[in-house]
């Protein structure tokens, strides 16, 4: 057999999958069976490593009561915040994640996708500070971070529980991994990400039975510190981010997850240049790739997909959800890059 | 006024504004009125200064959201003080007018604000659409009060793609009209793919854009 070095491959699928099922995104996100469907054709056409069902950002928010914008083919967006005072943040409880909204339908899909797929599965909930600000309004949020630190504190120790009882649900559904997407960290300082994400993601993995990730889009390299001392298993990163860089950073048995540009390259570029750029990453990776921690490695392996020789902790990832457009026969090429041999670090 | 008493006033608006300190603002606002300093001074050397400060701390990544967006309310605190006493007819000059929202489907709020707000201490005068904002309302809008900028923001890659119609049909109805985009997914080379004028990384960088993009035209109008 071949040998050498591999990686995994895990790019954020999904919405690409709607090409395959013919489904619109209102419909993967409403209808069980069209999402399940979906999540199948995928891994039926692109074989990637693990599998994320389709990400929405706006269950966990729903099922606070919060109005969600459906579209047929945008994806759905929190039409309005559902708290404005410390009264009405009591007045809210956690929702239970069998009966609150479209979360049994995101439960439902995690069971069937566990009876079916073999090869690890992942789920995402939102992260805290991204949730408190649904909730509050995202400006509210940033200058009560500022002007009413208690008031902020009180907000994500509930949005803490509200994400923590769902991925613990989704975990007990057949949820391998758990993915926790925290994009409105990008805004705040590293300072504040240590005081308002940072303990809250920490918790919520450190509650959860699985593989844990966090997400967070945008330019985050002044976080990166911060965000490894989550304690998560994977960090996972957006194309602005210096993927080597954060590589040199990480703690053992921690693996970052990245980071190909999922619109300039992902969407526009040909399949010749993603093979380049995939392949220049994974290159470049190797001067500072470890090998992976056991504890991920036990849920990777047996999936008759992962590498013989050596487990790096360099996943090979888009750098943030891959949109509707992207054509298939660029997922189709970035898998396949992914999957070429590279000769051993001698 | 002794102008060591207006220089002080003027250094206490400043670095009200950049330390966030809404009272220390006001404070001082209120002295420039009793001291007789020219309230538009007050407005241009002292807040507005110290915002550009403000916007080149969040350029170079030392202060965040957060920040910008308390420092912002202690210079609009320091505005209301000042605003009432300017003579009549008597503004910040507006060098330009912008019409800004966030795409069709996209309810971010946070980066169109900011440049909202950025433009606006920057001398544009703006008006500010909001989010989920469809090309029929960007087109009436422009056709009620016409800009000499459109800024079109999106954060998220679905409703990034709308971008490339909405600069075309934009173009369609007004040629002359200059379009700008921004937004997390978007570089300067996908704007220009996009058809796009102008692009900038974040809201500073947004007002220098589009005094670029104006200094533009104004050349050649004169050359033509």
């Amino acid at each position: 057999m071949e040998s050498g070095r591999r990686h995994f491959v895990v790019p954020l699928l999904g919405y690409p999958g709607l090409q395959l099922t013919q489904t619109t995104i209102l419909r993967a996100l409403t209808d069980e069976n069209a999402h399940f469907e979906t999540v199948c054709a995928l891994v039926e056409k692109f074989k990637p490593d693990a599998i994320f069902y389709i990400m929405d950002l706006t269950v966990e928010a729903e099922a606070l009561g919060a109005k969600i914008n459906f579209s047929t083919n945008q994806s759905p967006s929190v039409g309005g915040q559902v708290i404005s005072s410390e009264q009405d943040l009591k007045n809210l409880s956690i929702p239970d994640p069998g009966k609150a909204g479209r979360m049994p339908l995101f439960l439902k899909v995690m069971e069937r996708m566990k009876k079916t797929l073999p090869l690890p599965k992942a789920a995402y909930v939102i992260g805290p500070l991204t949730l408190a600000g649904e909730i509050a309004g995202v400006k509210n949020l940033m200058k009560t971070l500022i002007r009413s630190a208690d008031f902020a504190r009180k907000i994500l120790e509930f949005t803490t529980r509200v994400s923590k009882t769902y991925a613990q649900a989704l975990v007990e559904a057949g949820a391998d991994i758990i993915c926790m997407l925290e994009p409105t960290a990008v805004l705040v300082s590293p300072k504040h990400f240590a005081q308002c994400s940072k303990p809250y993601v920490e918790e919520i993995a450190q509650s959860l039975r699985a593989v844990t990730i966090l997400h967070i889009c945008g330019n985050t390299t002044p976080l990166i510190p911060e965000m490894i001392k989550t304690r998560v298993h994977g960090i996972s990163i957006d194309s602005l981010v210096d993927l080597v860089g954060v590589l040199s950073q990480l703690e053992n048995g921690m693996a970052v997850i990245g980071n190909i540009d999922p619109m300039k390259v992902m969407v526009f570029d040909s399949p010749e240049g993603i093979r380049e750029k995939v392949l220049s990453l994974r290159r470049r990776a190797s001067a500072q790739e470890k090998v992976f921690s056991t504890f991920c490695h036990r849920e990777f392996s047996g999936t008759g997909l992962a590498g013989e020789n050596f487990h790096s902790n360099f996943i090979l990832s888009s750098g943030c959800d891959l949109p509707p457009e992207v054509p298939l026969e660029n997922v189709a090429a970035f898998m396949a890059a992914g999957r070429e041999w590279l000769p051993p670090i001698s | 006024m002794k102008g060591e008493t207006q220089e002080i006033i003027l250094k206490e608006l400043a670095e009200g504004v950049l330390q966030f300190d809404e009272d220390r603002v006001k404070t001082a606002a209120q002295k420039a009125l009793t001291e007789g300093l020219d309230p538009l001074v007050a407005i241009q050397e002292g807040l507005v200064r110290g915002m550009n400060r403000v916007g080149e701390l969040f350029q170079k990544g030392e202060y965040f959201v957060p920040e910008v967006l308390i420092c912002a309310d202690s210079l609009y605190a320091g505005l209301d003080i000042l605003k009432p006493h300017l003579q009549k007819g008597e503004g910040i000059q507006k060098i330009g007018k912008v019409l800004i929202g966030t795409i069709e489907g996209d309810v971010h709020e946070i980066g169109k604000s900011l440049v909202s707000m950025m433009m606006d201490i920057g001398g544009f005068s703006v008006n500010d659409l909001g989010v989920d904002i469809s090309l029929h309302k960007f087109l009436s809008a422009h056709k009620e009060e016409r800009s000499d900028i459109i800024a079109i923001s999106a954060l998220m890659s679905t409703t990034m793609l709308k971008m490339p119609e909405f600069i075309r049909e934009i173009k369609k109805a007004d040629p002359k009209v200059f379009v700008m985009v921004g937004g997390a997914p978007i570089s300067r080379e996908l704007a220009q793919k996009f058809g796009a004028d102008g692009y900038a990384e974040d809201a500073q960088g947004a007002v220098l854009e589009a005094k670029k993009i104006l200094h533009l035209q104004s050349h050649d109008q004169k050359s033509a």
